[in-house]
């Protein structure tokens, strides 16, 4: 009995061992908290410029929400390193930060055009290998300026810069859609798949680029430095090759079914004049891409059906009149053409499938696509594509005719 | 001997958790990466029929164990020494699921944890639960397939709901013909998960009512068929059959990135505790087949106080079986599914079968 009890006080406290926790903990005083990488080219020697902008747990947690107070301090720091991989620089800044760097809430990873226009293809293993980056992390190329100075600039209203951008990037997609959001995954996808090419959203500095890291940035209501999400960049084997922007960047998103809602200005009544417009709120768009193969030859059709309100009229048209909605389902049609002939022009030009027209023909036609594979840009490039778009205006919002007159 | 009884809906349970375990989370069927999910409908029939085959051998001997059975048919040597290479096969077997999983979790979560420790203490708990008898195994399984299944239908419905389905992944079906779909099905799948029930033949002399196994066993099959294909296909239409087919941990990606509203995310902790929970399953039953055929061979009494030295063995085995990761996964591979299935999961027991109808007919007509 005795031997009994001693041997389960023995196992008791054995327990303790174990109950202490877990063998991999790290505590949440130990860490730092990474919104942004940002990666760039080294001037001259092989290797990458690692910037990682840290979140400053103090100054985000303050209750005021007045936004660049004096009390709370800079909510980001930036901190760079320089090595041949990107892991290396990682452990390599533990010299720079107080903390252990933690990567599990990254929610932007920043290129530098000058790495990207070189090539990144080979760049994102490491977001693919570790455990601690999640495939939700998304992809800009920093347009103009190198993306440790994207991650410097301090934003108002969302505090942290890095959720800035990436507010950005989901409003400006879901409302205006001439630009994406690319995940990581996405990007692997694309460079292993049958089209090999890509497109990343780009982001740039407004205004003065060396401003934008000072505290003094936000004290103004007009801030001398701010970051835009503009345009896309259109990668050719792994290498930028051009940025698509305004109309081409819509039409880029349209043809990949991305479209989300935007608005199109068209000419009101007569072309000549270019203050009669009527812009047209893009309220529902699908895009089907179809291809097909005659004599061995592919060609594609992509086929869009849109339908829109009329938001805003400067001229003096009666749209309570059924002819008058249809002529600018006309101009509306003819334009949305035109994005889309110009986006594709683009990207032929250069040879490049940014769409995955091969993967729609992979799809539809695999022995076809098996015999072309090897030679895809160049057959992409001569490919004949159609562009079929049916538009539709459903309303004209609260008044029908305007007050304008002739 | 054998007191404990299970019934088929806990034997149902424990298939499918056992099905479950592992092949739910890894990449299976590595030359189809995109039909996968077809291949696995086609290795089912061929999975179906080789249960058929247990469940026939030890139908034939309804009072025998496993090895008893093997005796009947074959004689007390001979079928001692196939028990013998049954025993060594579950031990192995049964190591390189703990092997697998321990790797899992530090891959994904636990990095800086020894997996010598991880394995430890997962083992630890399956000797204590095989160590109080197969009822408490089975009991024990009725409660957590429930929890799987809310686990598993929550995982569909955020992944559904966050839209990261992209059903074109899927297509074109079949793109490298036919052949490619039928070699994933049937020299791996068939193999992995399906022949490693034959750990089922010595659990099947358990149940309460030799003929229930039948049925509950071909519900449970085509139930985690159907679960498996199904897993599968969302993680490819989810990743890319190119993503699915290079990572470890497909299942884990997939639900990493769901994404409600920038509220529900980070989902991933529901894979890990799917892991597991059915690997834990399947290792407690590959630990408990391999505990009866001991018992059997070395006519041990009571067999459960087995549980501890068969379960340090299994750990010490799943420490030595490999020194990195690529080692075990081409082992598995080369090895495992290549020789060792095939002959312990479809030579050896239809050769039994056939030796015992041969015997058979040949007895009636001697009588």
């Amino acid at each position: 009995m005795r031997t009994r009890s001693a041997i389960s006080l023995m196992l008791i406290g054995l327990l303790l061992i174990p109950l202490t926790g877990c063998w991999n903990s790290r505590e949440l005083r130990d860490l730092s908290i990474i919104g942004a990488i940002g990666i760039d080219k080294l001037p001259d020697k092989p290797g990458y410029k690692v910037s990682f902008q840290i979140i400053n747990p103090s100054a985000v947690t303050t209750t005021g929400t007045g936004g660049g107070g004096g009390q709370s301090g800079i909510p980001v720091t930036v901190y760079t390193g320089n090595g041949r991989s990107i892991f290396e620089v990682i452990r390599k800044t533990s010299g720079l930060s107080p903390r252990q760097l933690f990567f599990s809430h990254i929610r932007l990873i920043v290129i530098g055009e000058t790495l990207a226009r070189e090539d990144l293809s080979n760049l994102f293993d490491f977001f693919e290998r570790s455990h601690e980056i999640r495939l939700t992390t998304k992809l800009v190329v920093s347009r103009g300026s190198s993306a440790e100075q994207l991650l410097q600039v301090l934003t108002p209203l969302e505090r942290i810069p890095s959720d800035a951008i990436y507010g950005k990037l989901e409003s400006t997609k879901s409302i205006w859609s001439e630009s994406m959001i690319t995940g990581v995954d996405d990007v692997i996808n694309r460079l292993i798949g049958p089209g090999k090419q890509l497109l990343i959203s780009g982001v740039r500095i407004l205004g003065d680029q060396d401003k934008g890291g000072e505290k003094a940035n936000l004290d103004k209501t007009k801030l001398p430095a701010e970051i835009e999400i503009k345009g896309i960049a259109l990668f050719k084997n792994g290498r930028l090759e051009t940025w698509l922007d305004g109309g081409k960047a819509r039409g880029a998103l349209r043809i990949q079914d991305k479209m989300n809602s935007s608005v199109v200005t068209v000419p009101c009544k007569d072309r000549d004049d270019p203050a009669a417009i009527a812009a047209i709120e893009i309220t529902r768009s699908r895009t089907k891409v179809k291809a097909t193969v005659v004599d061995g030859e592919p060609a594609f059709r992509v086929y869009v059906r849109e339908e829109g309100n009329v938001g805003e009229v400067s001229c003096a048209v009666d749209l309570s009149k059924k002819e008058a909605i249809e002529e600018l389902e006309q101009r509306w049609r003819s334009k949305t053409k035109q994005e889309i002939r110009e986006a594709i022009e683009a990207a032929q030009s250069r040879s490049s499938d940014v769409y995955g027209f091969g993967e729609v023909l992979n799809r539809s036609y695999p022995r076809t696509w098996k015999k072309l594979e090897d030679r895809w840009s160049e057959v992409f490039a001569d490919c004949e594509i159609e562009v079929q778009v049916e538009s539709f205006i459903r309303r004209s919002g609260m008044r029908t005719k305007p007050y304008i007159k002739e | 001997m054998l007191k404990e009884k299970i019934n088929a809906r806990q034997l149902f349970s424990l298939i499918v958790l056992f099905e479950l375990g592992t092949a739910l989370v890894l990449p299976i069927g590595f030359v189809s990466h995109r039909d996968v999910w077809l291949s696995i409908l086609l290795a089912l029939i061929g999975g179906i029929l080789l249960f058929l085959i247990y469940d026939q051998i030890v139908r034939q001997y309804p009072e025998s164990t496993f090895v008893g059975s093997i005796r009947q048919i074959m004689g007390t040597y001979a079928g001692s020494l196939i028990g013998f290479l049954y025993l060594g096969f579950f031990i192995h077997n049964d190591a390189r699921v703990l092997r697998e999983t321990g790797e899992l979790l530090v891959t994904s979560a636990y990095d800086m944890t020894p997996l010598f420790v991880i394995c430890a203490f997962f083992m630890l708990t399956v000797v204590y639960v095989v160590s109080k008898g197969v009822e408490v195994l089975a009991r024990t399984g009725e409660i957590y397939l429930l929890h799987v299944l809310i686990l598993g239908g929550g995982g569909t419905i955020l992944i559904l709901f966050s839209g990261i389905v992209h059903v074109e992944n899927l297509l074109p079906v079949m793109e490298d013909g036919a052949g490619k779909v039928l070699e994933s099905a049937y020299r791996y799948i068939l193999m992995f998960p399906f022949g490693e029930m034959i750990c089922f033949a010595a659990i099947l002399p358990s149940l309460n009512r030799t003929s229930s196994g039948r049925k509950a066993g071909i519900l449970a099959l085509i139930a985690s068929g159907t679960i498996l294909s199904a897993a599968h296909a969302i993680e490819v239409s989810v990743l890319g059959a190119n993503i699915y087919g290079r990572s470890t941990f497909p299942l884990f990606l997939a639900v990493s990135k769901v994404n409600i509203m920038d509220f529900i995310q980070r989902m991933d902790g529901l894979v890990i505790l799917t892991l597991i929970i059915t690997s834990f399953f399947k290792c407690a039953i590959n630990c408990y087949a391999a505990i009866t055929v001991a018992a059997d061979l070395f006519r041990v009494r009571e067999p459960m106080k087995l549980a501890m030295p068969v379960g340090l063995v299994v750990l010490f085995n799943s420490m030595m079986t490999s020194n990195d990761w690529p080692e075990f996964a081409l082992k598995g591979k080369e090895v495992i599914m290549g020789i060792l299935l095939p002959v312990y999961s479809v030579a050896i027991p239809v050769g039994l079968l056939a030796v015992h109808w041969i015997r058979r007919s040949i007895g009636s007509k001697t009588l």
